[in-house]
């Protein structure tokens, strides 16, 4: 037979242990806390270049690569500063989140990877893609 | 009834300590105690984050040759 104190013991062992629950069930929250000039005029230049992106995108001449950027697959010298521009678009959103949350040094690459698959699923059926072994195919 | 207390005293401090409670180190200013934090990063939360950013800029796309 228990011991009250032992079940008193168990009932907030398991109380203790209770609270830690949810934060393990739910995903956690990552933002741009602050939206600086800096974010702010990247997210409106790509979104200005955005249709250009996709026009050269279906045409083969860049492709979504496996670290979030684009990648060039055809020599052609508009789509490569249009590509230039966008990654450093691009890198100074992904380090805004890494620096804003607190995602240490390790952090830039899971936010890399995390981008890279959201643009591989919205990526549109041809367009080119590289996949986490380095290989590239088309959707 | 002095072991009541005492025993009372060391579940608080057990409770406590699993319940995440910080605690402050005391030592030689000289000689700091170093703690390598090991951040862990959610990639579903990171996904999330992602989709949201990917789809603001898809929707606030601007026409090429809008307007003339």
């Amino acid at each position: 037979m228990f011991h009250r104190k032992g079940i008193i013991l168990i009932f907030l062992l398991l109380l203790s242990g209770l609270s830690h629950f949810p934060q393990a069930l739910a995903a956690a929250n990552y933002d741009i806390k602050q939206m600086t000039p800096a974010i702010q005029q990247a997210l409106s230049n790509r979104q200005a270049r955005y249709m250009k992106i996709q026009d050269w995108k279906s045409q083969g001449v860049l492709g979504e690569n496996s670290q979030g950027l684009v990648s060039m697959l055809k020599n052609q010298p508009e789509a490569a500063s249009l590509a230039a521009a966008e990654n450093r678009d691009r890198d100074a959103i992904y380090q805004a989140i890494v620096d804003q949350n607190g995602l240490g040094s390790g952090g830039l690459s899971k936010v890399r990877l995390a981008f890279s698959e959201v643009q591989h699923d919205k990526a549109r059926p041809g367009d080119s893609i590289q996949l986490a072994s380095g290989a590239w195919v088309q959707k | 009834m002095k072991q009541d207390a005492v025993n009372a005293i060391r579940l608080m401090f057990l409770v406590f300590f699993l319940a995440g409670c910080t605690v402050k180190a005391v030592g030689d200013p000289n000689r700091p105690i170093t703690i390598n934090a090991n951040v862990v990063v959610d990639i579903r939360g990171l996904k999330n984050t992602a989709t949201n950013i990917e789809d603001m800029v898809a929707q606030g796309a601007t026409q090429p040759n809008q307007g003339g």
